[in-house]
């Protein structure tokens, strides 16, 4: 079963790196959506299925920050699995991320390696789901 | 800039520039880069929170259009390497300030990184405002000079 992603950033430099390596992870891809801003990433979610979301936090127009917590304050998409790919090093804010519910953080710059074992994690809540 | 931002600009700035786009870099002497640059582009990119300030650059387009082709695993001739080298520039600069201001003040601090902005600069004016300023620092990346500066207020 394929997985439909959404990758939020607004550099088109990080869209491209996140989608080239989750298609070299061998991720089970189905459509790769993207948006630049979390307005354009809660716009992506009313019309489309997404299975995960890969998002930046600093954004213009509406954060990282903001767009999960309408991700999580909206019952459709409560559940949402959610990777933060960030330059955020603050542990206030990390950790209130992961009060929001989210599956991973991975900061930038990452390894491929990183997004290995975050994938694993991703696809044993898919099987679970 | 305190002798110690120096210090942790250097190692950030070299580190960030060989995960991202396996590039290498060497903080150097002022005299070993070129006193004019043309057709260089200018990066920068502010923060407010604990402190603010703000982190510039400025180097060639060459770099800029090498650090996308890394970074998107394409050749430097490739147009999406030209298109994306701005980009792929103001994203460096993104992840430099984010390590930089840790390694500086650690991870309680709370910052909020704006977005960056690049703008091309066709003559050398700005190359040598950056070379002339005592608190920018030379580097040479994969043979291309590059200056940085890194201001706070409190």
């Amino acid at each position: 079963m394929s997985l439909n992603v959404l990758i939020v950033d607004d550099s088109s430099i990080v869209r491209s790196v996140v989608a080239k390596t989750l298609r070299m992870a061998d991720l089970p891809l189905g459509d790769v959506h993207q948006a630049a801003n979390g307005r354009e990433g809660l716009d992506v979610l009313e019309s489309e299925w997404v299975d995960v979301v890969f998002a930046d936090i600093n954004m213009p127009v509406m954060t990282g920050v903001e767009m999960i917590e309408q991700i999580r304050a909206n019952d459709k998409l409560a559940k949402l699995p959610v990777v933060v790919v960030s330059t955020e090093g603050s542990q206030t804010r990390i950790e209130h991320l992961k009060s929001l519910g989210i599956t991973a953080y991975l900061r930038k710059p990452f390894q491929p390696e990183q997004f290995r074992e975050i994938i694993n994690t991703i696809l044993e809540l898919h099987h679970a789901a | 800039m305190p002798p110690e931002s120096t210090i942790e600009l250097e190692s950030v700035f070299c580190e960030v520039l060989e995960t991202l786009a396996f590039m290498f870099g060497d903080a150097v002497d002022k005299d070993e880069i070129p006193t004019s640059v043309e057709d260089v582009l200018e990066a920068t990119i502010t923060f407010t929170g604990a402190k603010q300030g703000k982190l510039s650059l400025v180097a060639s387009r060459g770099i800029a259009m090498e650090l996308a082709a890394n970074a998107l695993g394409v050749d430097v001739d490739d147009d999406e390497a030209d298109e994306g080298a701005q980009d792929a520039l103001g994203e460096l600069m993104n992840v430099t300030l984010g390590q930089l201001l840790t390694a500086i003040e650690g991870n309680t601090e709370v910052f909020d990184l704006n977005p960056p902005n690049v703008t091309a600069q066709p003559d050398s004016a700005t190359w040598e405002q950056y070379l002339d300023d005592p608190q920018s620092v030379a580097f040479v990346v994969d043979d291309h000079p590059v200056i940085i500066r890194f201001e706070t207020e409190e």
